[in-house]
């Protein structure tokens, strides 16, 4: 045996447990599900041509999770890059008291889902701590959870939560800048804004890709919290594709369920592999 | 070649591991035609069928299912009895279902529904019988309550059949309602009627010696009508009309009315009456032998006269509540249906179910000759009851002739009405929010 096939073959055996229980727990899944997309029927499947997708893209909840999700990301990705960033520019030099705002950032990304939510419940239910701040101080009250609100919440409770994590990335991305960039930049007399913006930027761009890789996966999971904070249908402002996926789960409808699932996932491959493209243009200009 | 073996042995370890799963291996205990073989038993062929049922169900299925394995011929039903209605086993028994793993037969209780929503229902799980039911002779010259028959009709496919019901109520006596000069007339109740009956007790100075209703009958008045207000063909929701919010607002007005659930005392209903806690008392049924027998002790002992209403239904001129409380279907992926089949003709059979064996039967059963059979015998039963008055022989009778088709069970549908349904009752949302809420969130699941 060569050694480069020796080696491949040590590989492939280190591999094997993980890979064994990918192919049993995601990609046998994944296959029957793809299957699912083209049938109907309960135990004995029928085969249904494009039915399940032309009844995907009828559904009113379909398209209205899709708006939602979409609007959730375009609102929530921006923030969750920009102020974990400056935070990050700022937490990077030394001062007094640094460590005490990085325990800060990083709480809520150790408390459980479940008390976290609790608190938020608290605060912005109709008769919650807001309401009542509000009612002392003579404003209107604000129906939180069950209005346009509720996005503006769970924007807040995703900054809130995922915060730290990204502080975290683009602190390492920041520190990975070596110092002589910006002495050559400084004595070139470039001062603090243009550092930022030639120096900075430009060198963070990869552990901004990936913090935004990172933020748009953590999107779509904000439906953890949204799911314990208003149950499985929340007002229709926040109800979101993973609502539509785990109530047809419940509901037994596992073809529409699957469609979706394939849809979600073609789209976010799309959009990656997109990324992926722009990032390697950036790369090479 | 050492390394050889041990891949070898991983890629078999792999193999063997995805090979199950991949299969999705079939329970072979399910259908099919199998033989039978035992000591000294000559061997028959015999069509298994699985049938899966709660203990809550009582002795009643497996009594009859016993009888139906001697005299069955060679269909013969397996019961697969599961101990408890707890999630793990609801989870266990839907897996089984949807893989096609699950039983022939599908049985389930109303308040207790595995399948609980409308898309679950006719998701594909149950298989339409409508061409055995509709085509069969016997069937044909069966006589049945109406509609509880086809209350498991969906767009026209019968899907699972009632085969026993309650008709849920209130009891009051007539001592009681001379006593306290309630202005009731000795007909069955209207919705409007009953409404008029709310207005007066608001207006007397009743309330301050006895409550009108209590928890039971309160909880069966408010939970039992929003599905009316869902038109599932045209995914669309009505509960902005006029109707509707009158409900709802006629069942905030009720909430102070009836007495608060009260832990010891549940469905006693001689407390109800001998101590007049309530002008009338919620009773999960006004009609059925068991029912029956009830009133016979009553009077019996304590002389009272017993007076029977049933639950009316709102927009409705006359037509009360049903609750179907057992039913059976075929399961999609059952693979001999014309068998299962004959298994639920067996259970709409008039000689099933009127037998005197069955003189304490709580439900009532479809077959409306089966359940003459009971009633007569009861009646003639003197020498352990008395006999019951003519007046509520046919108030029993005209509540069973009007039973109002029931609007689609859908238990999901309900939690989100109740939702905001009881924010409303509480006064935290307005009747116009609630309304509002309840067509957002059930259009949303609707629209799935």
């Amino acid at each position: 045996m060569k050694p480069r096939t020796k080696e491949a073959v040590s590989a492939l055996f280190f591999i094997l447990p993980s890979l064994t229980g990918f192919i049993i727990l995601f990609a046998f899944p994944f296959i029957k599900s793809i299957g699912y997309c083209f049938t109907t029927g309960v135990g004995r499947l029928h085969y249904a041509g494009f039915s399940n997708f032309t009844g995907l893209f009828s559904s009113s909840s379909y398209i209205l999770a899709v708006k939602n999700t979409i609007r959730f990301n375009i609102i929530a990705v921006p923030l969750i890059m920009l102020i974990p960033f400056f935070l990050a520019l700022m937490l990077v030099r030394p001062f007094k008291g640094r460590s005490f705002f990085h325990t800060i950032f990083i709480i809520p990304l150790v408390i459980p889902v479940a008390s976290v939510v609790k608190v938020w419940d608290i605060a912005f239910r109709n008769d919650g701590a807001i309401n009542k701040i509000f009612l002392a101080l003579d404003i209107p009250t604000v129906a939180w959870m069950e209005s346009s609100a509720s996005v503006l919440v769970l924007v807040l409770l995703y900054l809130w939560k995922n915060i730290g994590y990204n502080v975290i990335l683009f602190q390492a991305g920041l520190a990975g800048i070596a110092k002589e960039y910006y002495e050559a930049a400084r004595i070139d007399g470039a001062g603090r804004i243009r550092c930022l913006t030639s120096v900075t930027i430009p060198m963070i761009k990869p552990a901004a890709f990936f913090v935004f890789i990172i933020s748009i996966i953590n999107a779509f999971k904000v439906f953890r919290e949204a799911y314990v904070l208003e149950g499985r249908y929340p007002d229709k402002n926040i109800y979101l594709l993973q609502h539509f996926m785990n109530n047809n789960f419940i509901n037994l409808n596992y073809q529409r369920l699957s469609t979706a699932a394939l849809v979600m996932f073609l789209v976010i491959y799309l959009l990656v592999f997109l990324l992926f493209r722009v990032e390697k243009s950036f790369d090479g200009t | 070649m050492k390394h050889r073996r041990v891949i070898l042995i991983m890629a078999l370890f792999a193999l063997i591991s995805v090979l199950p799963a991949a299969a999705g291996g079939r329970n072979e205990n399910t259908v099919g035609a199998e033989t039978r073989q035992g000591e000294g038993v000559q061997e028959k062929n015999f069509v298994e069928l699985r049938l899966d049922y709660c203990r809550y169900n009582n002795q009643l299925l497996e009594n009859i299912i016993q009888k139906f394995n001697i005299t069955g011929g060679n269909i013969k039903i397996i019961p697969n009895k599961y101990e408890s209605l707890d999630d793990q086993t609801q989870s266990r028994r839907l897996t089984e279902i949807l893989s096609g793993d699950g039983p022939d037969l599908l049985t389930e209780i109303y308040y207790d529904r595995l399948l609980n929503n409308h898309k679950a229902v006719t998701s594909g799980v149950y298989y339409d019988m409508s061409d055995y039911f509709d085509n069969d002779k016997e069937i044909a010259e069966m006589d049945f309550f109406y509609p509880v028959i086809d209350n498991g009709v969906y767009d026209g496919k019968r899907l699972f059949i009632t085969y026993l019901f309650k008709v849920p109520g209130v009891v009051t006596s007539l001592e009681i309602i001379k006593k306290y000069n309630v202005p009731i007339s000795e007909e069955l109740w209207s919705w409007e009627q009953m409404q008029d009956i709310v207005d007066w007790y608001l207006k007397s100075d009743k309330k301050d010696e006895v409550f009108l209703f209590d928890y039971y009958f309160n909880r069966l008045i408010s939970s039992s009508f929003y599905d009316k207000y869902i038109d599932y063909d045209k995914q669309e929701t009505m509960f902005d009309s006029m109707e509707s919010l009158e409900y709802l607002k006629f069942i905030k007005r009720i909430q102070p009315l009836a007495r608060p659930f009260d832990m010891d005392e549940r469905h006693s209903i001689w407390l109800y009456i001998t101590e007049e806690r309530s002008l009338f008392s919620g009773f999960p049924q006004v009609a059925g032998v068991r029912w029956q027998q009830v009133i016979h002790d009553l009077s019996k002992k304590d002389g009272y006269s017993i007076d029977i209403l049933p639950i009316p239904v709102p927009g409705e001129e006359k037509k009360f509540l049903y609750v179907p409380d057992e039913t059976i279907g075929i399961s999609s992926s059952c693979k001999n249906k014309e068998a299962a089949f004959a298994f639920i003709k067996y259970l709409l059979r008039t000689d099933v179910f009127g037998n005197p064996d069955y003189n304490s039967l709580t439900d009532i059963p479809v077959n409306r000759a089966a359940y003459r059979i009971l009633t007569d015998h009861q009646q003639k039963d003197r020498i352990r009851l008395t006999p019951l008055p003519d007046r509520l022989l046919e108030k029993e009778e005209e509540i069973l002739d009007n039973l109002a088709p029931l609007p689609i069970f859908d238990r999901q549908a309900a939690l989100l009405i109740r939702k905001y349904a009881q924010q409303y009752f509480d006064g935290e949302i307005s009747v116009d929010e609630a309304v509002k809420s309840m067509k957002d969130a059930v259009d949303l699941y609707l629209g799935e």
